[in-house]
């Protein structure tokens, strides 16, 4: 049973790896947190489900609302964030805070309160390994963001962009005197943000029915994630969600599952206080 | 090193408290959730007839301001507009026959409580001490209707909550708050009597919500449960807005009950039978709390064959139902569940406790109330019980085909 | 033909005046500075020259290109390179990573060879790195190259910032305050670095300065600012002669 129980926690596990993947390269790309980000994902699946009611077939959904939120994304920043020409580092998250909310009601309002059924992605048949089983779903969902921690590795490590952005998040006084245009490499990263948050959405939604409040919780659950993998780590943002469901369904089956919630927290603020910088954050002793 | 530590620590534990708040009816409720629901929802709404000014005890010229609680906004805002429809009804027949007994109009004043027990309190305060209330109808979580009867208890306002099912909202000692949704002990009754009558089953498991709604189901389905020789092998609770029931339903598997009990609503619901599917858990379901028209609309294929006990259906062949039914949906086009015939009872309950106290005064609708007797309404026949409870009998209903048929 | 001119620039914030009609020439290969009073307007002319702020009036030329409208991260591109007063660095990098985005502005990769990493961008980057060792190793912190950037000495780090710009390949280096929080030692070394950086990277410098006897060693041309109005301009000694600049500085400018 117990083997059971720990995969068991993957599926819930993928879903937070996906988001703190999310969360962690927001923060590689611009140092910040950006709290609209479980409000993009919902915002995404409407899109998809929008467009998939409207008649399109399934796959065509999936590829064209990933554009849809690239193009919100790049617009919030180029017409809400950039005004703000990030004077402050409060004000913008602040500013995300306010785009968030405008977000959720604007939802309500275009699509109401109610909950949408989604199809599947993947089959619904259960695939026995000895006598476990586990879900399609959750290999699926698990080897697409294995697939996106790798992409995004390669995009912030080797490639020209990934590395200007890297360098505007750090210092963007520095980057800009070493010829990188901050502002594009800014617009560029809430573009690819909204568009990777197109993806969680849209695997989250089989799982939790289309509906405003369908990020909320599991928002917080992957910036959690992300803080338990070393905040800014993308392969950390990947192996803390995964933990914190395994966490999640082990606390769930031996202490009792209406406290699994608060379970995973208290293990979130052990891990804190014997690393601080998170399972996978670099160690970095500064000179003081 | 230090001060990383401390507010990696405190960032973390604003994340544990948020999550605590998850013990709710409703989703934890975060601050970005609060705020605009109040600016950005209608706020009050104030519908139906009459003027301005609280009318107390209103002298000649009558009207009974009638409160009404009730969520609009956030995750409970589809089961609280069947409500609210349900009671729209009844309040409008009434006035346009000329009001309660040809002397009072009902003035209707709505408020949104977000389905959260600290709006709640906010929200009754208005309708008892600003609005005047001469009686309220609060809806819809049990947990709301907890908090907020220690405001209509202060101020001796009759409360009656047409869509709470927990126990312990009549355990409270309040003489005010009367319960006019049916009591979970009914449905308790109704479920035992079926399961090991017709099914013949003595083992079963329980999931159920970790709030005072599930809480009190299973306290009941325990404390019934030597009666009827029912062996309880395993309980689980979860939270409201939980996706995942892996964990409680492989256990189950393994332990192979006669039923799965469930005390929770179609959101989680359907998403249980979805996944038993998934993870091939063949056990019959049963329970309460999850009649609604979105169980199907949401379940599709999966939710057929999974059994409730309620005190309202559509396939029952009363002519008051069907014609309840008709004017319902040629109204407002939509779907509803039980607590809109609950609404609609409560309503006229009121309307007849006006009528036989010939007032609109607070104590006098508080004392007509408890003389209620054998009120037949389209929920069945009432009375109210030493605590206020109503009494009625239920039916138990399986989905066949989508639609809903009584069991034989 | 000057390599720089400032032609009667000013810049107003709101009602202040920071610097008014200010008119400068810097011809190619000289080490000039700028020094004033502090809240003389300095660093806001180096602000107006990288293109951190918008002229109120006037304009600048650089290498016979007007300079409007240009954005900072375009001005880097043109040949001007600047450090900060207070450290820029990308603290969270290595020393050689550092000086490696230098050289970024650079080169040439388009949208494919970043995505494909085909061998051309793999040489490139190759390259990059030998470049980036061997300016820092001119400035002899070779031996630093895989240490973190924050975890530096001061003076290191100061080096570093320079190393950084050395990358732009630049044609005017413009630094501020480039011995603040040296010890006598170190600001000898950074005397010498500059004369040997200007011969050898064919350079031209513009400095920032507070330490008098800095300035007046490795000078060629000073202009002297005060309330954002230049009030002397010349030779080293010409300047430390002068009563405006002496009342300026209320005996600062005496020679020790």
């Amino acid at each position: 049973m117990f083997i059971q129980q720990l995969l068991n926690g993957l599926t819930m596990g993928s879903i937070y790896a996906l988001l703190a993947v999310g969360v962690s390269m927001i923060y590689k790309a611009m140092g910040m947190m950006n709290f609209a980000h479980g409000d993009t994902i919902m915002l995404s699946a409407f899109f998809c489900l929008t467009i998939y009611s409207a008649g399109l077939p399934l796959w065509a959904a999936i590829l064209i609302a990933p554009f849809i939120s690239a193009a919100l994304g790049l617009c919030l920043e180029r017409f809400v964030y950039r005004k703000l020409e990030y004077g402050s580092f409060s004000n913008l998250l602040i500013a995300t805070v306010g785009v968030s909310f405008i977000m959720k009601n604007s939802a309500v309002g275009i699509w109401g309160a109610q909950k949408h059924n989604f199809p599947p992605l993947f089959s619904m048949k259960p695939i026995h390994i000895g006598s476990f089983t586990i879900l399609p779903q959750c290999i699926g969902m698990l080897a697409i963001a294995a697939f996106f921690v790798g992409v995004l590795q390669l995009f912030f490590y080797k490639t020209k962009i990934g590395k200007c952005m890297r360098a505007a998040a750090s210092n963007a006084e520095g980057a800009t005197m070493m010829g990188i245009n901050v502002s594009f490499t800014r617009f560029l990263t809430f573009g690819i943000s909204a568009a990777f948050a197109a993806v969680a959405g849209i695997l989250m939604s089989p799982i939790f029915y289309v509906s405003t409040t369908m990020a909320t919780n599991v928002a917080t659950k992957g910036f959690a994630a992300a803080i338990l993998g070393g905040f800014g780590s993308i392969t950390g943002g990947f192996v803390g969600g995964l933990i914190l469901g395994i966490i999640e369904a082990i606390g769930g089956a031996y202490i009792a599952t209406a406290y699994k919630d608060v379970i995973s927290f208290v293990v979130l603020i052990l891990v804190l206080y014997f690393c601080p910088n998170g399972l996978f954050g670099k160690k970095t002793e500064q000179k003081m | 090193m230090k001060k990383k530590r401390l507010s990696a620590l405190m960032l973390a534990a604003g994340l544990a408290l948020t999550a605590c708040s998850g013990g709710n009816d409703s989703a934890p409720t975060t601050a970005a959730d609060k705020a605009p629901a109040d600016t950005a929802a209608a706020g009050s709404e104030k519908s139906g007839q009459g003027e301005a000014a609280g009318g107390e005890a209103a002298p000649a010229g009558g009207e009974l301001v009638l409160g009404f609680a009730v969520p609009l906004t956030g995750t409970s805002a589809a089961g609280g507009e069947i409500v609210r429809n349900g009671l729209q009804m009844a309040v409008d027949e009434i006035n346009e026959a000329g009001g309660i007994d040809g002397k009072w109009t009902i003035r209707l004043i709505t408020e949104d409580n977000q389905n959260d027990p600290s709006t709640s309190v906010n929200v009754m305060e208005k309708l008892c001490n600003q609005d005047n209330a001469n009686v309220v109808i609060s809806s819809t979580a049990s947990s709301c209707c907890l908090a907020d009867m220690e405001v209509t208890k202060a101020a001796k306002c009759p409360e009656l909550a047409p869509a709470s099912t927990a126990a312990s909202l009549t355990e409270q000692g309040n003489e005010y708050f009367f319960r006019t949704a049916v009591t979970d002990s009914s449905n308790v009754v109704c479920l035992y009597d079926y399961f090991t009558g017709t099914m013949k089953g003595s083992k079963i498991a329980v999931l159920y919500e970790s709030n005072d709604f599930g809480n009190g189901g299973y306290q009941l389905l325990q404390d019934y449960a030597g009666q009827y020789n029912v062996e309880i092998i395993d309980a689980q609770a979860y939270n409201v807005g939980d996706v995942d029931f892996s964990v409680q339903l492989t256990q189950f598997k393994e332990e192979a009950p006669d039923a799965i009990f469930v005390w929770g609503h179609y959101e989680e619901v359907t998403i249980m039978c979805k996944q038993m599917a998934q993870y091939e858990v063949e056990i019959p379901v049963m329970g309460t709390g999850y009649n609604s028209p979105y169980l199907t609309e949401m379940g599709g294929e999966f939710v057929e064959g999974i059994m409730l006990s309620t005190c309202y259906t559509t396939a029952d062949p009363d002519e008051k139902v069907q014609a309840f039914d008709a004017k319902y949906t040629e109204l407002y086009k939509a779907a509803y569940d039980q607590n809109a015939p609950q609404a609609y009872d409560t309503v006229y309950m009121i309307a007849d406790a006006v009528t036989r106290a010939q007032s609109v005064d607070r104590e006098a609708i508080q004392k007509a109330l408890t003389e209620v007797k054998d009120f037949d309404g389209l929920t069945g026949v009432m009375n109210f019980d030493e605590k206020n409870n109503v009494s009625k009998t239920c039916k138990m209903i399986k989905i066949e085909n989508g639609q809903q048929v009584l069991c034989d | 033909m000057a390599l720089l001119t400032l032609d009667h620039i000013s810049k107003t914030f709101g009602g202040l005046n920071a610097v008014s009609d200010f008119s400068m020439e810097i011809e190619q290969g000289q080490i000039c500075a700028l020094i004033g009073p502090n809240g003389a307007g300095k660093t806001t002319v180096f602000n107006m020259i990288t293109g951190v702020y918008q002229l109120s009036g006037g304009s600048i030329s650089f290498d016979g290109q007007n300079l409007k409208g240009v954005a900072p991260h375009d001005i880097v591109k043109l040949g001007i390179a600047r450090t900060y007063q207070n450290i820029r660095l990308f603290k969270k990098a290595t020393a050689l990573e550092n000086v490696m985005t230098g050289f970024h502005c650079r080169t040439k990769a388009n949208m494919f060879s970043i995505v494909f990493r085909r061998k051309k961008t793999l040489e490139e980057d190759a390259r990059i790195r030998a470049e980036s060792e061997r300016i820092l190793d001119y400035l002899g912190m070779l031996d630093k190259k895989n240490e973190m950037a924050g975890s530096l000495p001061y003076g290191h780090q100061r080096l570093l910032e320079i190393a950084r710009a050395l990358a732009t390949q630049p044609k005017l280096l413009l630094l501020d305050e480039p011995a603040a929080g040296m010890n006598s030692d170190e600001k000898k070394e950074l005397i010498a670095i500059i004369q040997k950086i200007r011969k050898d990277f064919d350079l031209t410098v513009l400095l920032v300065e507070h330490d008098m006897e800095l300035v007046m060693n490795i000078s060629e041309f000073i202009t002297v600012l005060n309330y954002g109005a230049k009030i002397a301009q010349g030779s080293p000694g010409e300047v430390q002669k002068n009563q405006l600049v002496i009342e300026a500085y209320l005996g600062k400018g005496e020679r020790k």
